[in-house]
């Protein structure tokens, strides 16, 4: 090391510097020790962007005080979060400091942090050389530019080069100024000489996932061809070889997206909740627990380059079993809501179009039995002539092992709704009132359909149906449920009366 | 008790362990060759490629590189077709520098550091490769499939109306010639393609984006007015096989013809709907409307649907008229495209309301008077397609004049005589809730 330093003295002195290097990474321990590469790798990616890294790592040790370097780390580490977890009855060592080192993540930074160092820029084919006064420096036009103070070697001229446009810069003393690669120096205190294996821990941002999913379907077949999987994207500025991954969903993920993307005057409005103990209510967001609502492991291990999105296939059936049924859920709401409740108007606009809906089951027997993340699946049908069409896409909640799964494929074709208030009459006013609809349903596809005909009783929760010409299930509040079966060119209505009392 | 390990035995596992690792990240990268025909089903909002490779492999798992998959591709929709079915898809990714975000790299030669800012890189396409796992070697084909964005199409319609539009008995044709606009954005082409257009009649609207004003305020304030926005409901959508193969190139487009008719007979049509009809005792009137209808024969489209799209209607043999622009529905084969005119002057229909009057142990009954007047020296046959305004439960008691009754809706087709009037009248029996 002094060797080095000698030579580094002389050239600096050719380039009359002498005296302005400096040590980016002094020695703070006895000796110096490399750990092994990290071997062993689980990566538990949170679905808040950070991820949460253990490796195994393996070094020699000195009894007592060593400085230990680690290297293979990603650029976005966390610098507070690193620590330590060992197989062994006793720790192998006590960590007295850390510091994390890491120069590429911000230009201006480390041109700051050179100044007074020889440099090299090259300019229209030839080098500029000589000294970096300092980091970049704003000009005085007050547009924002800002330039890199050079002095030549001659001592006679000063370059200001502009920040913005380098491409390329060299500082011919630099090597064992810069971190050019995340470096991880511990300071330990080892009890006893030898090889230690430990387990290093640590956090890194700039990684996520979501899960994706396929189902294929071919028309008029009862079975799909359905795929899961896992995109994982890795921006941390490190690679996993070889890793175990577990996906976390987590009540602060999960609490995202409860501040919607809102228009006008609701635009960026955040849920509030109360926190334990605290008399002010909070930001849902921040009050939400990081701790893990579910876990899904990859089932094998995955190398995850950096800077790349790596897709994981998770389960796959290509003899899935799926169920298809028809849902008519007419009623939209547009205008006439200033008071729901005794708006004469209320709930009258309806839309037309009958729903196709799929249903599966999540078991071992179909291909699948393993828990499914929520994420986005997108539905496909096979053409007789095997083009692949996408027929839309469509949120599916998470479907733990054994449970079904519902996706909506789109409009039915052949199929229509109509709903129609017939009547409304203030049996008593702001008491009582009474509303009829007729529900009108076609079907001018080839096939016999069952269609499940949904009605909302959204004026009050207290109602009674006191007509009905069909007949009707309540699968849930304050909604009723009528199965009609039509023939290939068949028409049918439904009438129902509704008293609501409050 | 559990049997002692020796260090040498440890050491022997890790090592053994990094071999495996060195050799799998290690493993040579198999390079498919694309073969056969690409099928692009184009949707106006993205496309599904479906596509061939060839490749040979040993049993077990190897990484694939596949040329050609646009940066456009979503690689979460990749699915892997296998012929054999044996082939299974473990993990896919894009190599090159495409989701490259760091800003700064370095080179170290001796002493020197030189730093390089990589965000002024070009950005470069790069491959996909995947990892497939399987149960026989050999050379085998397989299809890959995946959405991406880039490639879009719309059908347009160029009509020319002959005849006279004003005399109500003269006999028109017209001219039509139908175009698909197919325009791919991304920078590959594709070549020899079956390609088929998935689209929803939206009937010439573009999704709506409702401006925030006044009325939106707070949902949770009494105040409040609330339109809600809802957008609109998606339509069934329906697929148009283009006939042949197709080169679509690289960042162009490209028009194909699928429909050129020349001297199509029409008919034409008067019609009225309920919803125009003002119901008033004063002298309110509405027209009907003008409507030309041809089919959709195999002189039209070749006895295919033909896809919806913006029409450009000329009036006289020299286009010498742009009469108004329109929008084509989709149209089935053998189905019947209609074109709106315009409203016909001569005929007036209005609505009187008779009244209602209570019946003793019958209910109410209400009577609806339509009153058509023909001011036009040619006699012409009138479609009223009505609705009686009532909000009601109602049963059609009597009428005046024949009618198809589907639903709610009365269908009267009355012959309206030159220069006179005619007089329909319909009495309902309205049911009141709870009665």
């Amino acid at each position: 090391m002094k060797r080095a330093m000698t030579q580094v003295g002389a050239m600096a002195a050719r380039w009359g510097v002498a005296g302005l290097w400096m040590s980016a990474l002094p020695a703070v321990g006895q000796t110096v020790q490399e750990a092994s590469a990290p071997q062993g790798v689980t990566v538990s990616i949170y679905d808040t962007g950070m991820a949460l890294i253990s490796e195994a790592r393996r070094v020699s040790l000195a009894a007592g005080e060593n400085d230990i370097v680690m290297r293979n780390l990603p650029a976005r580490l966390d610098p507070a979060s690193p620590s330590f977890g060992s197989s062994a009855r006793t720790a192998p060592f006590d960590l007295l400091e850390q510091r994390y080192h890491y120069d590429l993540l911000e230009v201006d930074g480390l041109l700051r942090r050179m100044a007074g160092q020889p440099v090299a820029i090259p300019v229209a084919g030839q080098s500029r050389e000589g000294i970096l006064l300092s980091g970049p420096i704003t000009g005085a036009t007050g547009r924002g530019e800002a330039f890199l103070p050079v002095q030549a070697r001659d001592g006679r001229s000063l370059w200001m080069m502009d920040a913005g446009q380098w491409s390329s810069i060299s500082f011919p003393f630099g090597r064992d100024l810069i971190a050019a690669e995340p470096q991880l120096h511990w300071l330990v205190r080892a009890r006893q000489e030898g090889p230690q294996n430990f387990r290093l821990v640590y956090r890194t941002d700039g990684m996520e996932w979501r899960a994706a999913y396929e189902l294929l379907m071919t028309p008029d077949s009862a079975q799909a061809d359905f795929n899961a999987r896992v995109e994982v994207v890795n921006r941390s500025g490190g690679s996993f070889e070889q890793a175990r991954v577990r996906l976390l969903l987590t009540e602060k993920g999960l609490s995202e997206p409860l501040v919607p993307e809102r228009e006008g005057a609701l635009a960026g409005r955040a849920a509030l909740r109360y926190a334990y103990g605290s008399n002010q209510e909070s930001f849902e967001r921040s009050v939400a627990s990081l701790a893990p609502v579910e876990m899904y492991e990859l089932p094998r291990t995955v190398g995850l380059a950096s800077d790349r999105s790596t897709f994981v296939q998770l389960a796959q059936s290509s003899t899935l079993p799926i169920q298809r049924f028809y849902v008519y859920d007419g009623v939209r709401f547009d205008r006439f809501q200033r008071n729901r409740k005794t708006d004469w108007n209320f709930g009258t606009e309806y839309h037309s179009s009958v729903q196709t809906h799929v249903e599966f089951q999540n078991e071992e027997r179909f291909g699948l039995g393993m828990n499914l993340p929520p994420g986005v699946c997108r539905l496909y049908t096979l053409r007789a002539d095997g083009t692949v069409d996408l027929l839309g896409e469509e949120q599916l909640g998470a479907i733990p092992v054994g449970g079904k799964g519902y996706v909506r494929v789109g409009p039915a074709r052949g199929l229509s709704g109509e709903r129609e208030r017939t009547g409304y009459v203030e049996v008593k006013p702001h008491h009582v009132y009474e509303e009829s609809f007729q529900v009108r349903l076609a079907n001018t596809s080839e096939q016999d359909v069952e269609i499940r005909v949904v009605e909302h009783l959204y004026r009050w929760p207290e109602y009674q149906i006191v007509r009905a010409d069909a007949d009707y299930t309540s699968p849930g509040p304050q909604r009723i449920e009528f199965l009609v079966a039509l023939k290939p060119g068949g028409r049918r209505s439904i009438n129902y009366t509704v008293r609501y009392t409050w | 008790m559990k049997p002692a390990r020796h260090p040498a035995a440890c050491v022997a596992v890790v090592l053994l362990t990094a071999g495996l690792v060195a050799a799998t990240s290690a493993a040579p990268v198999i390079e498919a060759q694309a073969v056969g025909s690409i099928m692009l089903a184009v949707r106006d909002d993205g496309v599904t490629v479906r596509e061939s490779y060839r490749v040979t492999l040993s049993p077990t798992s190897h990484i694939v590189r596949v040329p050609g998959i646009p940066l456009e591709a979503d690689l979460s929709s990749l699915r892997l077709m296998d012929r054999r079915g044996d082939a299974r898809l473990e993990n896919w990714w894009r190599t090159g520098g495409a989701d490259r975000r760091s800003g700064l790299s370095a080179t170290v030669k001796g002493e020197s550091v030189q730093l390089t800012r990589t965000d002024r890189e070009p950005g470069r396409p790069g491959e996909v490769e995947i990892q497939l796992r399987v149960a026989a070697g050999g050379e085998r084909t397989f299809d890959l499939v995946y959405a991406m964005t880039g490639i879009t199409w719309k059908a347009g319609y160029d009509v020319l109306l002959r005849g006279e539009l004003g005399n109500v008995t003269n006999v028109m044709s017209v001219d039509v010639d139908g175009w698909i606009e197919l325009v791919n954005h991304t920078a590959r082409s594709f070549s020899n393609a079956l390609v088929s257009i998935v689209g929803e009649d939206r009937l010439g609207r573009t999704t709506p984006v409702k401006p925030p004003g006044f009325l939106v305020l707070d949902e949770d304030s009494p105040l409040s007015d609330l339109w809600l926005y809802q957008p609109p409901e998606k339509g069934t959508p329906h697929v148009y096989a283009l006939p042949g193969r197709i080169d679509v190139p690289a960042a162009d487009g490209l028009h194909l013809s699928h429909v050129a008719a020349r001297r199509k007979p029409v008919d034409r049509i008067f019609l009225v709907r309920a919803e125009e009809i003002p119901t008033d005792a004063r002298g309110v009137f509405a027209h009907p409307s003008q409507l030309i209808q041809f089919n959709n024969a195999a002189d039209y489209g070749g006895g295919r649907a033909v896809p919806p799209g913006s029409a450009l209607i000329y009036l006289g043999s020299q286009r010498s008229v742009l009469h108004q622009r329109a929008w084509f529905k989709h149209t089935p084969a053998q189905g019947d495209i209609r074109m709106d005119m315009g409203k016909l002057e001569g005929v007036t229909v209005r609505r009187i309301d008779r009244g209602r009057r209570t019946v003793p142990g019958q209910g109410v009954e209400q009577t609806m008077e339509l009153r058509v007047e023909n001011t036009l020296d040619q006699s012409l046959r009138l479609i009223i397609d009505e609705q009686p305004p009532i909000n009601l439960a109602w049963t059609l008691l009597r009428s005046s004049h024949a009618h198809e009754r589907t639903d709610r809706r009365l269908v009267f087709q009355p012959l309206l005589e030159p220069r006179s009037e005619v007089v329909i009248q319909y009495t309902m029996r309205v049911t009141l809730p709870g009665s």
